[in-house]
């Protein structure tokens, strides 16, 4: 019974916010604007999934989205391996780097649409930027935080430089590498969608801009759901990775 | 006169997996007013659970736990627990960390508890460290924290769970004889739970040897030695027999413990 | 000789730090000199500089500025006031935590720019859409760091506390609230962060003022300096109040040194 606690109030919770929803318009509850009803929003939801409307702008938006994300793995990984394991590297470029950090990526915009062209290119491009800087930053941190006892233990039994990277740091700087790349997708997602709407009227961003301005507030709600689910998967996804490889660590130990 | 009288306390933990754990079985002890008993025994034998049911803390599944004849119902102003962890509250000073009974309690007025901290801290010796944080200080100053803060609520009962155990090997001794020195002060009735069978004997009046299964009692040790007690009783033939009587009664478990072979 | 070396050794990091910012300056100075690239898009730090100042020349930064912050200032305050009760509710009591779990969980995850047209419809374009967007960008970070923190508390203390028969109120207020300052305050900075970039990209997409309103208008205008120039304005705000809730912190934990 303990164990579906959690299960039965939170859904119980979602359930009585669904049935409020529902009422308030028909009741009169809220003064504010259409807020829509859930009913309306499934039906919303039904025919965007029917007419397959949705399905184009998603699969451009993923597109998208795995291109900018991969490409900050292959640059951020090494990047951030160097700059953890070699001092001089780091000193040089620390600073600049967090004030490229401290800088809102998502405000560059309007020049990466100029740079890079609006649509494919300027999504790509702020995926990236949102995805590597936490890879980068937590990689090196990582690589740093290697408890010094594991690198005296391999070069007191004679191991090499390499031995030191290859069997401690680069395994010990595993866990908060993957905390930089889940990060790193939620920052990606939200430039994805950024991107979309700002500039282009493709992928799932551009049509929950087109919906919006045609003041469509169930098919809106629709798609927010759908780019939540879309969130949400990715970031269980990653959670899920990140608790894995951290369980198998701490039995490992044993 | 019979202080705490716990009469065949059985004490079971639920598990995850639906099935209950045995923590202790039947166990049995009296103690006396003034007292001075420690509970000595392996890793795992009920030992601080014990601890916790005469402080109310937790309820026995089965048996009673009594205080002055009555029965334990909860925590209560009559006990205070020393804890291994020292528990201090870090952004307190060490003189707010030892008026935290006090407050919680609300049986002192405010205007006496400032007179009644500096008693306290005089007699653990703190002096000159009342406005310090917990980071500031040792191990053993922390603790001298811990003790001090029970006292102040001027308990009947000490109760104290493995409260040296976190320090090193010469601030464990030093600590024990302080502690020593101030129960001649205040006489509490004190159980004292610790695996130093060094630290069991140099401490009480009575032993109670624990062994490996929950909460069984293997035998109940009266310690002759005179007191006051200072650190060269250790060296005395009386303390050095008990020292050995006692290891022969848990040498068994701890070598199974330490993952070697019992017997030879 | 010997104490240049030494010199050296002793302040290298911010020294090769220095080093760092000014070359990548300098880099940029002269890849758009020598037209490695064309100047009108990448600008230049001088072209970034004169146009910061014919910005703060005419006034129009002063106008900016006080617009963005405002509306920083009231969606981080509004986050803050419903935010921590909530997160400590969360952390506190545990079917609240069921209940409020998975709203919370889902904008954690849902890239929360998405709602902004929603705001648009409800509050119309302008400064109550911004703020309502910044409100929530920062609010979520404000709930999940409140909760941690009180959940989190050191478990040894909460039995020193039974053990001491406390009342719930004393519980709560000298051992939970106390215990989780430190988190919650981690909590504000962060999400006073996430409430800077709402504030921007808010501006972005619509506004009449404010500085993301001036990186849109100029971007669509190609002058790129002055993009940058907003960039730089944004980029000081952020450390300058995040700088400001460290100093708090540090004080918080005076306790620690």
């Amino acid at each position: 019974m303990k164990k579906w606690e959690r299960a039965w109030i939170g859904g119980l919770a979602v359930l009585i916010f669904l049935i409020l929803w529902e009422a308030a318009m028909p009741l009169g509850l809220v003064k504010v604007a259409d807020i829509s009803r859930p009913s309306l929003v499934a039906k919303a939801f039904v025919e965007l999934a029917v007419s397959g409307e949705v399905f184009q702008p998603l699969v451009i938006s993923l597109k998208e989205f795995l291109v900018g994300f991969v490409l900050a793995l292959i640059v951020g990984i090494p990047v951030g391996i160097v700059l953890g394991r070699y001092r001089f590297f780091s000193m040089l470029f620390d600073p600049l780097l967090m004030a490229l950090y401290t800088m809102p990526y998502l405000a560059i915009m309007p020049l990466l649409v100029v740079w890079f062209g609006v649509g494919l290119g300027a999504t790509v491009a702020v995926v990236f930027l949102g995805a590597a800087f936490p890879i980068v930053i937590n990689t090196a941190v990582g690589m740093r935080e290697v408890d010094p006892v594991w690198v005296r233990a391999v070069r007191s039994f004679g191991g090499s430089e390499w031995d030191v990277f290859r069997k401690v740091l680069l395994p010990g700087s595993v866990p908060p590498m993957m905390t930089g790349i889940r990060l790193g997708v939620g920052r990606g997602l939200l430039g994805m969608v950024v991107s979309e709407m700002y500039a282009s009227t493709e992928g799932i961003g551009g049509l929950i801009g087109l919906y919006g301005n045609s003041f469509r507030t169930s098919e809106l709600i629709a798609l927010i759901a759908v780019v939540s689910v879309l969130g949400f998967v990715f970031v269980d996804l990653m959670r899920r990775l990140e608790g894995w490889v951290n369980k198998g660590r701490a039995e490992a130990q044993w | 006169m019979v202080h705490i009288d716990l009469r065949q306390v059985m004490v079971t933990f639920p598990q995850p997996d639906g099935g209950e754990f045995l923590a202790v079985n039947s166990f049995d002890l009296k103690v006396e007013k003034g007292e001075f008993v420690t509970i000595v025994g392996p890793s795992g034998c009920g030992k601080s659970t014990i601890l916790s049911v005469v402080d109310g803390l937790i309820r026995p599944s089965g048996g009673e736990a009594l205080i002055n004849g009555k029965p334990v119902t909860g925590p209560g102003s009559d006990r205070a627990l020393v804890f291994q962890e020292f528990a201090l509250l870090p952004w307190r000073t060490v003189e707010s960390n030892i008026m935290l009974g006090l407050e919680l309690q609300h049986k002192v007025p405010r205007g006496k508890i400032e007179a009644l901290v500096s008693h306290y801290i005089k007699m653990v010796g703190l002096q000159g460290f009342e406005r310090h944080h917990p980071h500031q200080l040792s191990g053993g100053m922390r603790q001298r924290v811990g003790i001090a803060r029970a006292l102040a609520v001027n308990p009947e009962i000490l109760l104290m769970d493995e409260p040296f155990a976190a320090l090193d090997a010469q601030t464990r001794e030093i600590m024990s004889a302080e502690l020593l020195r101030i129960w001649e002060q205040e006489k509490k009735t004190v159980l004292f739970v610790t695996h130093s069978i060094d630290e069991a004997v140099y401490l009480a009046d009575r032993i109670v040897v624990l062994s490996g299964c929950p909460g069984c009692v293997r035998e109940i040790i009266p310690v002759s030695l005179s007191r006051p007690r200072n650190l060269e009783i250790k060296d005395e033939a009386e303390f050095v027999r008990l020292r050995r009587h006692i290891w022969g009664l848990l040498e068994q478990e701890a070598q199974r413990q330490a993952g070697g072979r019992a017997g030879s | 000789m010997v104490t240049l070396a030494h010199l050296y050794r002793r302040f290298d990091a911010p020294f090769l730090g220095t080093l760092g910012l000014v070359a990548a300056l300098c880099l940029w100075e002269i890849a758009s000199r020598l037209k490695w690239a064309d100047p009108i898009l990448i600008s230049s730090p001088t072209m970034v500089a004169v146009a910061l100042k014919n910005w703060a020349v005419t006034g129009a930064l002063w106008r900016d500025l006080g617009t963005s912050l405002w509306e920083l200032i009231v969606a981080f305050g509004a986050s803050a006031v419903v935010g921590i009760p909530l997160g400590v509710a969360m952390g506190w009591n545990r079917p609240a935590e069921y209940a409020l779990d998975p709203f919370v969980w889902l904008l954690y995850s849902t890239p929360l720019v998405s709602f902004w047209p929603l705001f648009i419809i409800w509050l119309g374009i302008g400064v109550k859409a911004i703020i309502a967007l910044a409100f929530l960008f920062s609010i979520v970070q404000i709930v999940i760091n409140t909760m941690a923190g009180v959940r989190n508390i050191d478990p040894v203390l909460i039995r020193c506390a039974r053990s001491f028969d406390a009342r719930t109120i004393d519980l709560f207020f000298k051992f939970t609230l106390p215990g989780a300052l430190l988190m919650i305050v981690a909590g504000l900075r962060l999400a006073l962060g996430r409430a800077l970039i709402g504030v921007v990209v808010g501006e972005l997409f619509s506004a009449n003022a404010g500085l993301g309103f001036h990186i849109s208008y100029y971007g669509a205008k190609l002058r790129f300096g002055d993009v940058f120039a907003s960039l730089f304005v944004i980029v000081v705000i952020g450390v300058a109040t995040t700088q400001l809730i460290r100093l708090f912190e540090a004080r918080l934990v005076s306790w620690k040194s």
